[in-house]
């Protein structure tokens, strides 16, 4: 395996982009195996700093997936997301994490074959970006 | 502190092992201790032997936390839940990893997937370490369920709950419960007849008294949990009552509108209040209505034209006229000078030519007068207040006649001595002739409005005054904008030179000096300009020509008035501005002229600029400058305090029309700037609803919403249902019959022609609200005022029974569907067979009538073809053309039928033997091979095949086609599923838990599916499906309550600083600030866990139960080690 195999971590919404990521197994929906996800009850309970922690302990690429805007089983959980999201990307940016590393995506329950298709598209073009360098394990655990 | 953890990989059969190395793994964790005491793999971990591994484990090793790494948790999380628990270990310090959804099976590269799960297994133990033991508490259940779709199997379980003694709503999309079972003729394999055994079950839906029905409604959305449902229904307007609608049919007599019927799929029409078939339930009529039709959105003063035209149509133009009075009180007037944007919007434009509204309109209001009595709707009581309009113009106008209407006494003030306003002192004669404006005046004074000429309010007698010492309740400012706007352009002070809105009142008034033998030039590109200059040619000048900055296409005037000038011989220069004007002695001798390089900037605003250097000049005698106009405000009073706007305008509330001082409202040219003649009108009428408003109620008005708008783009359907009438031309005054006299132009419609007019509308909004059932209905049980509501409903349990679809057949080109009369899809055939169908129950051709002799039954039309249709078996249609090709047969016993088929798939009990019985007895013959195109050759139709057993071409001629029509998802299945979090396989049908051991089950707790939905299935397998679901909500009903996770969040109060940061965040209320300790409190009844106040909490003090952040953030570690 000399090629690089970006690692991706992806926070997944327990109502929607989890049970997508569920079909798209059943549908067998071929996926690059660079993601290791992480189920929480909703997109806007990842607090900025799990981001941060995961790109610190060495994640190439981050994934949120949550459910479509007026979807949420939580009312608005994910437009609270949505508006952390590019606050965050100017944090990361300051961190020099490239824009394309972290990415908040709607993928709703229904929409398995779009969560092939963005676990396979992100880890290409972050194939393409190369390893994320700032490797600073155990960097940020004060937070907790 | 080190942890006991023990360890447990599942080989799943080889759903794992078959692309993970799971031995590999659970030998490279065995040994490297960290806190792992055991690490096992076993075949199947879920069965017995599997789980009694960990539970003896756990309390020989004394373990006291549990990983386990199969499948989904959302398939066995429970099971190793409960596994755990009886070995004594609290449930919440297990960790479940998915290594089969998420690794096994979407992976293709062994070593991959195994690197991959190991990383996904480190991560739960890393996690699992930090777990704490939770409690979880109990919630009652809601005993009531949701039944989502009102077919076969809905109706299945609904009935089943009822009948166990507990509540069921069936939310339906259509008018109709019955779904498609209600369209079939009769069932395989028995041959008895759909409606038979489907009617005895609807009506005992209808009747039952724990189910009720709610039609034409969707699901928004659900929130909530097991047991504990929220759900949101839309529900369209149905426009009739339910529990007045008697189901007599009077209505559908009398309605006008024939559209296509949806049920009949398009074989026949129906009336837009209608219902499907005689025994459908709930048995009552409804009214389709897709919504505005363009006309009537795009009308300002929003007249509903679609009723009053195809009124009209019928002849009835009595009802017609009363319908255009609802919204537009001055009908003969309105038909003569409005600028018609209706007539802009009519969707019959965009195929030849709109509906002629306008002149119908006119029609309606000339025959009134003509005839001489005024008629006007039941005025109610009449009330003690008195209402002030100041003006008599369009807007004070239609204020007064719905104030009136209401009961009010209204008092109209006007300065001049006439009134109309802009009607009478700015729209010339030719175009509004005297006499039928006296005419809507006298009609308006009629209905007890009084009007005082001469009588202008201002200072004296100021606004103020009405109020406090006339005692005026309320007052309405309807003042228009008749001052002529001026330039400073150098010589403009020379006689000679007129102000176009002057010009026009003071001709008006008979006051301008003749213009015989004079060269008349006109400045300007709007309408006034043209108005001015047809009106100068009236007044026998040498010439008139008109000037405008604008090319002909960028004048702002309207394109018919420009042409018909130039017919009255008025000449046109374009793209020329003033620079000065010539005199000599004080007299107009001409203008001089520069270039304009452009009138619009970018942005599309109008900001000329000139060329300087290319000047030229016209001889004139008369100079009319039609640049503009606004309005007076000199007759607000300082103690009126009545503010304006930074243009100048009286400032209004959009919606309600109220001034800046209470009980005085405005509407009109005076707060819209220069506007029309039916933009007044509805202002006028908006603010009498207003003062209504605040007179009787004491508040403002409440703002009804806007109904949607139908689509603006012509549809097949509409070009179907318009009829070949083409649009009537108005009969005019020859041109030279006009010059030197102010005769009407237009010259009206005979009744024939408005009739005709009518008869072309489309009716686009489908029903059309001309009132006639309303008229026609006994019981009073039509509404048209409904608009579509949400509902909010409380439940236990959700049923999803949202059925199939029929596949498109136009993507099969080559079979002719849609190009053929003849070749129709088996749901099509179905309605023919049908004794309540199109046809009565008689197969016969579509295109002629006739008895069709043979008939070729294509199979597999978008099944078992991944290319075009779904890749999977739509399981129906073998039998279905068996059963129909037998109906063909007893029909007409010397009929051929022939199948062109790929297999036979006919399980089920039964059916081979009536397949077989199709052959042989029918003598039906079966073609092996997939048809390849159908085509027509003298008159019949020829599909060419390839018969695969024997090898070869055939060609088979065929009176009529009929292709198996493969079952697809709901169009709209994307709409649900969203709604309530499904998923869906790739086919958009929903997704069960599990294929074969959780059928009816969803990965959502408490929400169950049933019938097509899940997948192509036949009545019985739906009616099956549909009790097992009823089964599962009744269970739940039985448990009584359900176990309630206890992953809701807490406040550290050592953390916490009081921002209220999450205060603001929680959907639910759950989290309140206490004054007393200045920090966050958490109220765990209402929290539902979302986490979304932990994540915005600055200092980390609210965290999610089982979802902290030192959880996370080890498997975070542990996956990327």
């Amino acid at each position: 395996m000399s090629e690089f195999e970006p690692k991706i971590i992806a926070f997944l919404c327990n109502w929607c982009t989890y049970v997508a990521a569920d079909a798209a197994g059943v549908s067998r929906f071929v996926q690059k195996p660079n993601v290791r996800a992480i189920r929480v009850n909703c997109s806007g309970m990842v607090d900025p700093s799990y981001i941060v922690k995961a790109f610190a302990s060495g994640a190439d690429g981050v994934l949120v997936g949550g459910c479509w805007p007026g979807d949420c089983h939580y009312i608005s959980g994910n437009i609270k997301a949505m508006r952390r999201a590019p606050l965050l990307k100017k944090l990361l940016g300051e961190m020099g994490v490239e824009d394309l590393r972290f990415r908040l995506k709607w993928i709703a329950a229904s929409e398995p074959s779009q969560y092939a298709k963005t676990i396979n598209e992100m880890t290409e073009e972050i194939r393409k970006l190369g390893p994320f360098s700032r490797k600073k394990k155990s960097a940020t655990r004060s937070v907790a | 502190m080190s942890k006991r953890v023990g360890v447990y990989i599942c080989h799943c059969g080889t759903n794992i092992d078959g692309m993970v190395d799971v031995e590999k793994i659970s030998d490279e964790i065995g040994a490297q201790g960290n806190d792992v005491v055991v690490c096992r793999h076993y075949k199947y971990m879920c069965s017995e032997p599997g789980q009694k591994l960990i539970r003896d484990d756990i309390v020989e090793l004394k373990l006291d936390h549990v990983v386990e790494a199969s499948c989904s948790p959302k398939m066995h999380e429970p099971t190793f839940r409960t596994c755990v628990s009886q070995a004594g270990m609290n449930q919440y310090m297990f960790e479940m990893v998915n290594i089969r959804e998420h690794c096994s099976w979407v992976t293709d590269n062994r070593d991959l997937a195994t690197i991959k799960a190991k990383a996904l297994v480190e991560g739960g133990i890393a996690r699992v370490k930090y777990h704490k033991p939770l409690v979880g508490s109990k919630k009652p259940v809601t005993p009531a369920a949701l039944v989502v779709g009102g077919g076969i199997a809905g109706l299945t379980t609904a009935l089943k709950i009822a009948r166990s003694g507990y509540k069921v709503t069936i939310v339906e999309k259509e008018e109709i419960i019955g779904g498609r079972m209600a369209q079939f003729d009769k069932t395989f394999p028995t041959l008895d007849c759909a409606g038979c055994t489907l009617t005895p079950k609807t009506s005992e839906v209808g009747r039952h008294p724990n189910i009720e029905i709610i039609t034409k409604a969707e699901i928004v959305s659900v929130g909530g949990f097991v047991g504990n449902f929220k759900v949101k229904v839309r529900q369209q307007p149905r426009y009739v009552k339910l529990d007045k609608c008697t189901g007599c049919g009077d209505c559908q007599k009398v309605c006008p509108i024939n559209v296509s019927s949806q049920f009949e799929l398009g074989m026949a029409t129906r009336h837009p209040i209608s219902r499907p078939f005689p025994q459908a339930i709930p048995n009552k009529y409804s009214i389709i209505r897709d919504g505005a039709a363009p006309c009537q959105s795009a009308c300002p003063a929003g007249v509903n034209v679609v009723g009053y035209m195809n009124l009209a149509g019928l002849g009835k133009f009595d009802e017609a006229l009363a319908l255009v009075r609802e919204r537009m009180p001055f009908a003969a007037s309105c038909g003569r000078i409005c600028f018609h944007p209706c007539e802009s919007a009519c969707k019959r434009g965009q195929m030849d030519k709109p509906l002629a509204v306008c002149q119908t309109k006119r029609f309606l209001g000339d025959r009134e007068l003509s005839k001489g009595v005024f008629v006007h709707p039941k005025k109610q009581d009449e009330r003690p207040e008195r209402i002030a309009l100041v003006g008599a113009g369009p807007a004070s106008m239609s204020a007064a006649y719905f104030l009136a209407l209401m009961g009010f006494k209204p008092v109209i003030f006007e300065a001049a001595p006439a009134a109309g306003g802009w009607l009478r002192y700015g729209i010339p004669e030719y175009r509004l002739p005297k006499d039928v404006l006296l005419q809507e005046v006298e009609n308006l004074a009629s209905m007890g409005v009084e009007i005082h000429y001469n009588t202008p309010i201002g200072p004296g007698r100021s606004i103020d005054d009405l109020m406090k010492k006339e005692g005026f309740s309320a007052v309405f400012i309807g003042v228009g904008a008749q001052d002529a706007m001026r330039i400073p352009v150098p010589g403009a002070d020379a006689a000679g030179v007129h102000w176009g809105v002057e010009y026009l009142r003071d001709s008006a008034m008979g006051k301008v000096p003749p213009l015989a033998g004079k060269r008349v030039l006109v400045i300007g590109g709007g309408n006034v300009a043209v108005d001015a200059a047809r009106t100068a040619i009236r007044q026998g000048p040498a010439s008139v020509m008109t000037i405008s900055l604008e090319s002909r296409q960028e004048m702002p005037a309207s394109a018919w008035e420009v042409e018909d000038a130039e017919h009255e011989g008025v000449s046109f220069e374009h793209r020329w501005g003033v620079k000065q004007i010539l005199s000599q002695g004080g007299k107009v001798t001409g203008i001089e002229l520069r270039a304009v390089a452009r009138v619009f900037d970018e942005q599309g605003r109008f900001a000329p600029t000139y060329h300087d250097d290319q000047l030229t000049t016209r001889e004139a005698d008369v100079l009319i400058l039609a640049i503009g106009q606004k309005t007076n405000m000199k007759f607000l009073a300082p103690e009126d305090g009545i503010a304006l706007t930074p243009r100048g305008l009286i400032q209004v509330d959009a919606d309600t029309l109220s001034t800046s001082r209470p009980g005085v409202f405005a509407g009109g040219d005076c707060t819209l700037g220069p506007a029309s003649f039916v933009q007044a009108v509805g202002k006028g009428r908006e603010a009498a609803e207003s003062i209504y408003a605040h007179l009787v109620h004491g508040g403002l008005r409440e703002v009804t919403p806007k109904e949607r708008e139908v689509p603006k783009e012509i549809t097949p359907e509409e070009r179907k249902r318009a009829q070949p009438i083409p649009r009537q031309e108005m009969p005019v005054l020859a041109a030279q019959e006009r010059r030197g006299a102010f005769a009407e132009v237009e010259l009206g419609f005979t009744e024939e022609m408005a009739k005709a007019e009518g008869q072309r509308c489309m009716s686009c909004s489908l029903c059309c609200q001309c009132g006639e059932c309303v008229r026609a209905c006994g019981p009073v049980a039509i509404d048209l005022t409904q608009r579509e509501s949400i509902r909010e409903l409380d439940v236990g349990a959700i049923v999803v029974a949202t059925g199939i679809d029929i596949f498109d057949a136009k993507k099969y080109p080559e079979y002719g569907h849609g190009k053929y009369p003849d070749v129709l899809t088996n749901l099509e055939f179905e309605r023919l067979c049908n004794a309540a169908g199109p046809t009565g129950g008689k197969v016969v051709r579509p295109s002629d009538g006739k008895v069709p002799q043979s008939i070729v039954f294509i199979q597999c039309v978008g099944s078992r073809d991944k290319a075009r249709g779904g890749e999977y078996c739509s399981k129906v249609c073998c039998m279905v053309s068996a059963k129909q090709l037998s109906i063909f047969k007893h029909h007409s016993h010397d009929g051929k039928a022939y199948v062109f088929y790929i297999d036979n798939r006919t399980g089920g009990k039964g059916y081979e033997e009536f397949l077989r019985r199709a052959i042989e007895e029918e003598g039906a013959t079966y073609i092996r091979g997939r048809a390849a195109k159908v085509f027509e050759q003298g008159g019949k139709l020829v599909v060419r095949g390839e018969n695969t057993l024997v090898g070869g071409p055939v060609e088979v001629e065929a009176d009529m086609v009929v292709l198996a029509t493969g079952l697809t998802a709901q169009k709209d299945y994307l709409n649900v599923a969203r709604a309530l979090n499904l998923a869906t396989d790739k086919n958009g049908f929903f997704l069960e838990l599990h294929p074969k051991l959780g059928p009816v089950e969803t990965s959502l707790a408490g929400i169950f599916l049933a019938g097509g939905c899940q997948g192509p299935k036949d009545i019985p397998e739906s009616v099956a499906q549909g009790g097992a679901a009823a089964a599962e909500a009744l269970t739940l009903f039985s448990m009584g309550e359900v176990e309630v996770e206890p992953t809701v969040a807490s406040a550290d109060r050592s953390l916490c600083t009081g921002c209220k940061t999450c205060v603001s965040m929680c959907a639910y209320n759950a989290l309140s600030f206490s004054e007393e300790g200045k920090v966050a409190v958490v109220n765990e009844a209402l929290c539902q866990g979302c986490g979304t106040c932990a994540a915005a909490c600055p200092v980390a003090a609210l965290r999610v139960q089982h979802f902290l952040p030192d959880q996370i953030f080890a498997q975070i570690e542990g996956m990327l080690a």
